[in-house]
């Protein structure tokens, strides 16, 4: 066998494991593209970490304000903070991430600030965002879900769980 | 040509080794692979590896925590007010000592393996009331979580975790066995954290 087979052997065979592993792993897969759906107003939604749906979507008491009031109930095995839940954009992209989040009891004379989500408890939250810009366009919340990818936290020490997170649904403020 | 002969023997014997290096080096990488996929991830970032673990009571380096009693409720009163919850109150009357300055970062509870934050309907004043060293705090925090993990009773476990020190090294954490059974009361009074 001369060099040059040997070369086009090796060649041959490093590019059958490149495609082989692309395909084993599924990445010349089909892409998912298909459309992220459109909810309305007391529209439940199923996720693999919680079920919510999203009961007011409309503008706050200062101009500007955004208020978004939506019930949810955790799937996972720990509690959760809903600002994970949904993020506020508009036609410029990201309009607000984080608000003040509070809960109303039945029955309570005050409100309670809480951000945290129980597992297996249901529970209404009412968000208030406070966007440092002016809306463009359309306001929508953008709902994602998340994959959890557990990795070796013992091994290398650092911990590096992570979500692998994706946009699932919006819902366009009235 | 004899001399011939031996010189490629020779270097026949070493690609020979060469080779064999090469897969004992790619064995033991392989080997390697499957020893560290096998490794299931530790709790060593969320739990210290050396808690201290009791039924009621338990203590680690200069944190003690106490359980004496827990109550279940569908509803609590603090102050004047009174809060609902679609799942079940868990109430655990505690009393936290340290003999060190110590900054806790986490209560949690969890049963049958599920994490609960403390809820934030309880009263708030435990964040500020970190024991002193010498210096006991006293009182309720709740935690609200599923029905169906507590209302015909269950073991769960009261996690303390002062955290990281200055250095990045775990502080001690101290794990609560306490056992969780009804009847769900109505109502229970919440009384605040304090010295």
């Amino acid at each position: 066998m001369t060099a040059r087979v040997r070369i086009g052997v090796v060649a041959t065979v490093v590019v059958a494991a490149v495609v082989g592993t692309l395909v084993l792993t599924g990445a010349l897969g089909p892409r998912d593209d298909s459309r992220v759906q459109e909810l309305g107003l007391g529209e439940p939604l199923s996720t693999s970490r919680a079920d919510l749906v999203v009961d007011a979507f409309t503008t706050g008491e200062e101009p500007g304000d955004v208020v978004v009031t939506m019930t949810v109930v955790n799937h996972l095995d720990e509690s959760m903070g809903v600002d994970d839940l949904a993020v506020l954009v508009d036609d410029e992209g990201e309009l607000a991430r984080y608000g003040t989040t509070t809960i109303q009891t039945p029955g309570s004379t005050s409100t309670t600030g809480a951000s945290s989500a129980q597992p297996g408890v249901e529970e209404t939250f009412t968000t208030v965002y406070s966007p440092s810009r002016d809306a463009v366009g359309d306001v929508r919340l953008e709902i994602s879900d998340a994959t959890w990818t557990e990795r070796d936290e013992t091994a290398f020490g650092l911990g590096s769980n992570m979500y692998d997170e994706r946009v699932v649904a919006i819902v366009r403020m009235p | 040509m004899s001399r011939l002969d031996g010189a490629g023997g020779a270097v026949r014997r070493l690609v020979t080794r060469r080779r064999i290096a090469t897969g004992v080096v790619a064995a033991a990488l392989a080997l390697a692979t499957l020893l560290v996929a096998s490794v299931d991830p530790g709790p060593t970032l969320r739990w210290s590896p050396f808690p201290g673990i009791g039924t009621g009571s338990a203590s680690s380096g200069p944190l003690t925590v106490e359980v004496h009693g827990a109550t279940l409720a569908s509803s609590i009163a603090y102050r004047d007010d009174v809060l609902t919850t679609t799942g079940t109150f868990v109430v655990l009357d505690v009393t936290m000592a340290s003999t060190d300055e110590i900054d806790i970062l986490a209560r949690d509870l969890v049963v049958d393996g599920v994490r609960f934050d403390l809820s934030t309907k309880g009263p708030s004043s435990w964040m500020e009331s970190h024991p002193a060293p010498g210096m006991p705090v006293s009182g309720q925090i709740v935690f609200e979580v599923d029905s169906a993990l507590v209302d015909d009773g269950a073991t769960a476990w009261l996690l303390v975790a002062p955290g990281f020190d200055a250095s990045g090294d775990l502080e001690a954490q101290v794990r609560v066995r306490v056992d969780v059974s009804g009847p769900v009361v109505e109502r229970a009074e919440v009384a605040v954290v304090s010295r």
